[in-house]
């Protein structure tokens, strides 16, 4: 054709074959009758045939190389309808029979008048990207495998916190179904009741700074840089009550970013029983030995208390009897005379109320505990203190909560301790003090209950008890001298006549009560505080 | 005619503390005897209005002596009053002086708790 007469963009089939056989791209071309007219020589490196062997063969001369009868079919049907088509997707065999993946793309040739001349394309030979997508694939399903045949409970979420893998362990040990949270945000569903953060979710979020809050216990793993690790008890997971360390990893791609993260569950419930239970019984007999201990003291000094009682008292007993006689016998008027043998009288009263202390301190063995109301008992001791209330003009304010429980009490004794509390209480007071008792009924509420104290072994939880508090306004206790306020002998009324022995022996009946008893200076005002729980 | 009372202890600075502070009353007349197994003959031979007389002594315990008393015919009827250091001076007070059916005095005791004693006792 003249160029002059081209219209613009015209390619004569010279400059179309010239073209496709230097683009590289496997192009050919059927007449009506489906036989290839021509085919660029790409053919050669994707099938192995030179374009001669094929030019002049038709279609299914073409499709005999190893196509299956599906695709034949499928291929058939396509060049019959005489329509366009796009990467339609075939494997043959090549020449030297290795398979081949090829995509064919089509378009039907037509004349001037719109008749069917036949079929140009292109095919592409898609082997390379088929091999690699097949070899995804299987890695892919490799990695899932591991995953899911585990025997550790594993999860993996994406950097949209959606699950991506939930293994079985994970399904057993969570009781979770892995259809009821692959691809969604609902793992947490597994351990909590309301949304939560799970680790993994922190380390995708990478606010790890949450973890204290959200994870009592809790550590950065030693082993993966990024790694977290926390650990508790979760109540029903999976049917029953589990203690579960988890651990969670970043997986990052290629350039560094955090696209999953992987977390896995152990269950460590038994052994954390066993810990436990091995802390717990530890405990108990660290509380068996110190009550061993103080019993065995209380023997000692019971039996030494008896002893020296006899001992001493004789020896006073001269002492004051010489004071007396001295007292009638000595010359009075002398101021001297009259302030010694008042010292020594003096001293022999003190060191009798010392005696009289020990044996007190060392005869609690007999106890008759019956269920008493404490408040008639505090109204007794009110009483046998009235006297040096009303000379202090100290007001007493109590305070007795409706259906208070009887305490299990020796009435006696437990008054002894009454008396022993409001007269320190009283002693430590100036005048127009005030001293409130306050009874109530409360439960023991496990580790925290309510005295934080529970944990001692010394109230079943869920015990009821009675508390009894006492409050003055007096100046409190020094903070050095609130751990030794039940010490023996220690005192800080020794210049006015005190043993140090009244709070020792009043912890030594509470504890014979198996109550227990704490000393501590007042929150709220000026005073100390005592606080009695008695059993019920 | 002081009256006449004997004390029985081991205790020999005790008794003779009391006896030079009850005797000083003038109303009084007051024998001593340090050993327990020697408590009867005095008694029989001192004819007391009434005896103190100690619990734990080293040659005989003040029960043995008590009951030696009792069995006497001519100290059957003194009144016995038992003054020791085993027993505390509010258990004497809660039980008015009377425990076990017999009369108690706890040490160290005052020259006018043993007056009011021997007063109280011979009233009766």
């Amino acid at each position: 054709m003249d160029d002059s007469r081209r219209e613009p963009g015209y390619v004569t089939d010279l400059e179309f074959r010239q073209l496709a056989e230097s683009s590289g791209i496997l192009i050919w071309e059927t007449d009506s009758k489906g036989r290839y007219t021509y085919i660029s020589r790409q053919v050669s490196v994707v099938l192995g045939y030179s374009p001669a062997e094929i030019i002049g063969n038709d279609l299914s001369y073409f499709l005999s190389f190893g196509l299956d009868e599906e695709q034949a079919e499928l291929v058939s049907g396509k060049f019959e309808a005489r329509k366009c088509f796009d990467k339609l997707e075939i494997t043959i065999r090549r020449k030297d029979g290795q398979q081949t993946f090829l995509e064919i793309s089509a378009m039907p040739r037509l004349d001037e008048k719109g008749g069917f001349r036949g079929f140009i394309g292109v095919m592409k030979d898609t082997t390379g990207y088929r091999l690699a997508e097949n070899k995804l694939r299987s890695n892919q399903e490799f990695i899932k495998s591991i995953i899911q045949n585990s025997a550790v409970a594993t999860f993996v979420i994406t950097s949209e916190h959606k699950v991506i893998y939930w293994n079985r362990a994970c399904e057993e040990l969570t009781g979770t179904k892995a259809v009821d949270v692959i691809n969604t945000g609902m793992h947490w569903t597994a351990f909590y009741k309301s949304p939560r953060p799970c680790v993994a979710d922190i380390i995708i979020d990478g606010n790890v700074g949450d973890m204290s809050k959200l994870y009592p216990v809790q550590a950065q793993s030693e082993l993966i840089e990024g790694g977290l690790h926390s650990e508790g008890w979760y109540i029903d997971l999976g049917g029953k009550d589990r203690y579960i360390i988890f651990d969670a990893a970043p997986i990052y791609d290629a350039d560094g970013n955090v696209v999953a993260a992987i977390e896995t569950l152990h269950d460590i419930s038994e052994s954390k029983k066993a810990q436990e239970e091995l802390a717990e019984a530890y405990r108990q007999l660290k509380v068996y030995q110190s009550q061993l201990i103080q019993a065995a003291k209380m023997d000692t000094v019971g039996t030494l208390a008896s002893g020296v009682a006899h001992e001493v008292k004789n020896p006073l007993a001269v002492i004051l009897q010489g004071v007396e006689y001295l007292f009638h016998s000595v010359p009075l008027d002398h101021a001297d005379n009259r302030l010694v043998l008042g010292y020594i009288s003096e001293a022999v009263g003190r060191a009798d109320r010392i005696i009289k202390g020990l044996l007190d301190f060392s005869s609690l063995t007999e106890m008759r505990v019956e269920p008493e109301q404490i408040e008639g008992v505090i109204d007794s001791a009110l009483l046998l203190v009235k006297n040096s209330l009303d000379r202090k003009k100290i007001k007493v304010f109590k305070w007795f909560a409706p259906g208070l429980p009887a305490a299990k009490i020796d009435r006696n004794k437990f008054e002894q301790v009454l008396v022993n509390l409001l007269v320190n209480a009283i002693d430590a007071m100036p005048e127009h003090g005030e001293v409130s008792i306050k009874a109530y009924g409360s439960t023991i509420s496990g580790a925290n209950g309510v005295t934080g104290e529970a944990g001692d072994g010394t109230f079943e939880p869920g015990s009821r008890v009675a508390v009894l508090e006492i409050e003055d306004s007096g100046p409190g206790i020094p903070e050095e001298n609130l751990e030794k306020v039940f010490d023996p002998f220690f005192t800080t009324k020794r210049q006015r006549g005190g043993s140090g022995l009244g709070l020792s022996i009043v912890r030594n009946i509470i504890d014979m009560h198996g109550g227990k008893i704490s000393v501590d200076n007042r929150k709220d005002a000026r005073g100390v505080r005592v606080k009695i729980i008695l059993k019920t | 005619m002081p009256k006449k009372i004997l004390i029985i202890d081991d205790e020999a600075a005790f008794t003779y503390l009391v006896k030079l502070n009850l005797e000083k009353t003038g109303k009084y007349d007051v024998r001593v005897e340090n050993k327990g197994a020697l408590g009867l003959p005095a008694a029989i031979e001192f004819k007391p209005d009434m005896i103190f007389l100690d619990i734990v002594m080293p040659d005989m315990d003040g029960s043995d002596v008590a009951l030696q008393l009792s069995e006497n015919s001519v100290t059957r009827a003194v009144p016995v009053v038992f003054l020791t250091a085993i027993i505390d001076k509010e258990e004497v007070d809660d039980n008015d002086s009377v425990i076990g059916g017999r009369k108690f005095l706890a040490k160290p005791v005052r020259v006018d708790e043993l007056i009011n004693c021997i007063e109280g006792t011979l009233r009766k």
